[in-house]
């Protein structure tokens, strides 16, 4: 009556995590007195700062039918995290929502009791309560599986949805979601309308389509992949190469599933004048922006077919000069206030959304707010070049481990690589072992 | 190599009788001063004959002998790009390389095998720095070469006579390239080798035995292809390269002079001018 | 070679920087960037080698097979070259889009190993005039990421080292000669490829020129020069590529590099084959799992 089934999966942070769920084994770790035959339980334990409330959350719930048997979990955690995350066995804090086909009120009762009540609290009381869940849950399934066959869609939702806005904090959720996995039931209370991005409905049920993360908003529900190409927003910063100079508009490289396009009408013109743009403009398209050329811009708009429309009206925007670009992940991007940063080491980072990283040296104040046309072909010193050289390392290790990048992060990598010469920084024992460094730091100092 | 689909090939396994004749005695190269097989002293060359404009349907047309060595080259050009994901804002230049089947020692396939099509890059690298790609954007450049006779230094010929064609035919080039080769065989470094002169792995002698060929802009002093076989060391092969060089050199005002020739007579030819 | 487009910008900040002897990554001129070879991946092959350069990854499967000599060299083996840009690299090498550089390499790996002292053919074989052991070395292309042609050969010769091919006992029997193939898997006949040549690119960007270019340095080179270089310091085979040329002086500057550099490689490659080979079977393989 269930699968063994295994999962050997690196977590948005490069761990291994293995999990195995076999149907007859009841490899609880920490509380699980139950005799059940029908399920296992992974705890994870996610230790971290005391000052936080809200981190960690194990969610779990099990998919449970007659047939077949399918093993979800959640966990949030910091995007940071302690290095035993080898360990399996985890104390968490946690709580479930439990989403039955047939809806029993006392058990709804019950568990908006706790909701309430573990809210409010902390992990002194999980074992209780989830003991006592337990039983019930058991139990409940025990006499479920003896009065009916039909299949039982359970979700476990997380109540307490912490996304960046509210908490100011980035929290990685790894949801083993897989596509075809039924993960919604219409529930009298509790119904998912809605249904966003990575999902499709059928036969009145949900569907994930991508494998990746669960994020709910009130009625609606979507699922983000782990690893996609970028996917605009308006206000989002990107950096992106030209492909073509076509009729008053460019066609931008932005690494998403179509090309950006930058409006002619949406550049300033050279000395900053503000008028409508003549047939002498569309002319000296070229002299701007040309085929290879890098500009750091905003997304306007997205249209309809998820194409985005650049804007470089502000200063700070505009063609890139001397530097170099890297090119990772977009989901490795944090979203923050800036994407400007001028590090401390003299170099200049501009972190695009999209996944286009450009390292440059750190220009005078004058020449900062020209919007890129005017350009310096000047050779770069040498000692801002080593500091791009190893900023840019640091920038690529980080990426190779899938540790989330923003100036903090790249900053204490590059910290921690100063005792290695630049170019060792690619080699993976070298790599490994400053990644390790930052990371220990970026959690001990708590870093947002 | 693909099977000729399209033709009535011959018998499949054909070996050439020259197979079962004796090898020939390794060219005793030793002393400097050793007259070569024709006559030639190590640093001559053979006398070339450079004529433009045979090949009437052509832009421009070259044919070149060195003594043995008979290469005929056609370009045709500048002509729009076929395929339009191909435009680019510089001009492109292709070319096709090709022995005829009687031209060498042994006889050759239909279709352009490896050698041909390595010789075809190595060509248009060698032209590609000459001419001016950008005056003829979106536009390619064919140029075809046929070898109808092979005695030695092919490749040279083929270059020189490539970038007079190509002169002729009125594309914008900074300077004409011209092709010289080498066979370095001990200390003794023979300018111009025809067949019988040149590399070839079978020879026993293992260092210091090969060839090298070099196309040079002279005006510039821009070496724009180069190309060496056999194991060298590194001195001879520097000092086979500046003998090259100046066979280069030496060779331009020829090709210069065969140009001039021809604008001459077209000039006289033409009533209106 | 697959086009990356730069910005005049970025470009003149990349050969400014070769200039200064300190690259995008921090590595000097002649420095190479991570190299992880392993052999002996594939099974079903007399010989076989993976490399990782960074981003470009190749696997090589050298197989042995009897046949005909050449006619011109009755007492000599065979090695044939054939190389495969598999669309897995890069989406521009789909369909036909490969070939011409698959041949490109294939040409220059079959011109760097023609020189009789690189491999002992004569060794390869088994009747005079009639049968031989034809190496069949094919290159396959999994990732491309910049300096293909060195990573090819560095491939190849760990390749060739790792064969092993079958002793064969020769008999003479009334004019009809029999073969046979030992059954011993341990009783094999190894190539010995110490004098075999690896091929350096120098690639001239600025008035300077670099080794193991990135993707991004390719782009903004206009001319190459290869070099097939062995142990000893000779030149095997010597191939400019690119649509730039070469100021003559730079050409000798670029041949000094280039033996410096492949002599060292070579070396060090020796080694490392050499210790890999004494740990023999027992090596815990990583193939292609990261």
């Amino acid at each position: 009556m269930g699968l063994a089934v295994t999962y050997v999966t690196k977590n948005i942070h490069g761990m291994g995590i293995y999990w195995s769920c076999n149907a007859a084994t009841a490899t609880a770790t920490t509380t699980t007195t139950t005799t059940t035959t029908t399920t296992t339980t992974r705890y994870y334990y996610h230790h971290h700062h005391h000052h936080h409330h809200h981190h960690v959350y194990y969610y779990y719930f099990y998919y449970y039918c007659h047939y077949y048997y399918y093993f979800y979990h959640y966990y949030y955690y910091y995007y940071y995290y302690h290095y035993y995350y080898y360990y399996y066995y985890y104390y968490y804090y946690f709580y479930y929502y439990f989403y039955y086909y047939y809806y029993y009120f006392c058990y709804y009762y019950y568990y908006y009791y706790y909701y309430y009540y573990y809210y409010y609290n902390y992990y002194y009381y999980y074992y209780y309560y989830y003991y006592y869940y337990y039983y019930y849950y058991y139990y409940y399934y025990y006499y479920y599986t003896t009065t009916t066959t039909t299949t039982i869609h359970t979700t476990i939702q997380t109540l307490e949805h912490l996304s960046e806005t509210r908490s100011g904090l980035m929290m990685k959720k790894i949801l083993k979601v897989t596509p075809q996995t039924p993960e919604t039931d219409k529930d009298d209370l509790f119904t998912f309308e809605y249904e966003g991005h990575g999902t499709f409905m059928e036969d009145g049920k949900h569907f994930a389509s991508v494998a990746g993360v669960v994020e709910r908003v009130n009625k609606l529900i979507c699922v983000t992949p782990i690893k996609t190409r970028y996917n605009g927003e308006v206000g989002d910063i990107v950096v992106g190469r030209i492909l073509e100079v076509g009729m008053k508009r460019w066609k931008v490289d932005t690494h998403s599933k179509l090309d950006s396009v930058l409006m002619l009408s949406s550049v300033n013109l050279p000395g900053g004048e503000l008028r409508r743009r003549s047939e002498e403009d569309e002319k000296l398209m070229r002299h701007y922006l040309k085929e290879g050329d890098l500009i750091s811009a905003e997304v306007q708009s997205v249209f309809s077919d998820g194409s985005l429309s650049l804007h470089t009206r502000s200063l700070k925007y505009g063609k890139l000069g001397q530097g170099t670009l890297y090119q990772v992940s977009p989901s490795l991007i944090k979203r923050r206030k800036t994407h400007f940063h001028n590090l401390p080491c003299g170099a200049t980072v501009i972190l695009g959304n999209n996944g286009y990283v450009w390292i440059c040296p750190t220009e005078g104040d004058v020449t900062e707010q020209s919007g890129g046309y005017e350009q310096n072909f000047e050779p770069v010193v040498r000692a801002d070049r080593e500091v791009i050289a190893r900023l840019g390392n640091c920038l690529l290790a980080l990426a190779d481990h899938k540790m989330m990048l923003f100036d903090t992060s790249i900053l204490y990598t590059y910290e921690a690589s100063q005792k290695f010469p630049v170019k060792d920084i690619m080699k993976p024992e070298v790599m490994t072992e400053i990644i390790d460094l930052a990371r220990q730091r970026l959690e001990r100092e708590g870093a947002t | 190599m693909p099977a000729d689909s399209r033709r009535i090939n011959g018998p499949e396994k054909s070996i050439s009788p020259y197979a079962f004749s004796k090898p020939c005695k390794d060219i005793k190269i030793t002393e400097p001063s050793l007259q070569r097989k024709d006559g030639r002293n190590p640093d001559n060359i053979r006398p070339i004959f450079l004529k433009t404009g045979l090949i009437t349907q052509a832009q421009g047309s070259a044919y070149i002998e060195q003594d043995g060595t008979k290469v005929i080259c056609s370009v045709y050009g500048p002509r729009a790009v076929i395929r339009k994901e191909e435009f680019s804002m510089q001009g492109q230049l292709t070319c096709d390389f090709k022995f005829t089947t009687f031209s060498c020692h042994n006889r050759r396939q239909y279709q352009q095998d490896a050698e041909e099509k390595d010789f075809s890059v190595q060509l248009l690298e060698a032209l590609e720095p000459a001419v001016l790609l950008h005056k003829f954007p979106k536009a390619q450049v064919n140029i075809m070469v046929t070898v109808l006779q092979n005695d030695g230094s092919v490749l040279a010929a083929s270059v020189t006579c490539a970038s007079v064609a190509l002169a002729d035919a009125g594309i914008e080039m900074y300077d004409l390239v011209i092709g010289s080769s080498a066979r370095i065989s001990g200390a003794t470094i023979l300018m111009d080798p025809c067949a019988t002169e040149e590399y070839s792995d079978k020879d026993s002698a293992h260092v210091n035995n090969g060839s090298v060929t070099v196309g040079l802009m002279p005006s510039l002093n821009q070496i724009s292809a180069v190309t060496s076989k056999g194991e060298l060391e590194f001195e001879h092969l520097n000092k086979a390269m500046k003998h090259c060089v100046s066979m280069c050199v030496d060779l331009y005002p020829v090709c210069q002079q065969a140009l001039a020739v021809a604008m001459e007579t077209r000039i006289n030819a033409d009533p209106k001018t | 070679m697959a086009e990356i487009h730069l910005s005049d910008a970025e470009k003149t900040f990349i050969i400014h920087g070769v200039q200064d002897n300190l690259r995008e990554d921090g590595r000097g001129c002649e420095d190479y960037r991570h190299l992880e070879i392993e052999t002996g991946l594939v099974s079903n092959t007399s010989g076989s080698a993976k490399i990782r350069l960074a981003n470009t990854e190749i696997l090589v499967g050298v197989k042995a097979e009897l046949g005909e000599p050449y006619p011109e060299k009755p007492d000599k083996g065979r090695l044939e070259f054939f190389v495969d840009c598999s669309a897995n690299a890069t989406p521009e090498f789909e369909g036909r889009g490969g070939e011409e550089l698959a041949t490109e390499l294939s040409s220059m790996l079959a011109r760097a190993y023609q020189c009789p002292s690189c491999l002992d053919l004569r060794k390869l074989s088994v009747v005079e005039g009639k049968q031989c052991w034809i190496i069949y070395v094919d290159v396959l292309v999994l990732e491309y990421g910049g300096n293909l042609f060195d990573a090819a050969s560095i491939a190849v010769k760990a390749a060739l080292f790792n064969t092993s091919i079958p002793t064969l006992t020769v008999s003479h029997d009334e004019g009809h000669v029999e073969i046979d193939l030992s059954d011993d898997p341990y009783d094999v006949q190894r190539i010995e490829v110490t004098a075999a040549p690896c091929i350096v690119t120098l690639s001239k960007l600025g008035h300077s020129h670099v080794v193991d270019a990135s993707s991004k340095e390719e782009a903004c080179c206009l001319a190459r020069l290869m070099l097939g270089v062995t142990e000893k310091g000779t030149v095997t085979a010597m191939k400019k590529e690119g649509s730039g040329s070469l100021d003559t002086s730079s050409v000798e500057d670029m041949l000094q590099t280039g033996r410096r550099v492949g002599q060292a490689l070579n070396k060090s490659l020796m080694e490392v084959l050499m210790s890999d080979d004494k740990v023999g079977k027992k090596q815990h393989l990583t193939g292609f799992l990261r």
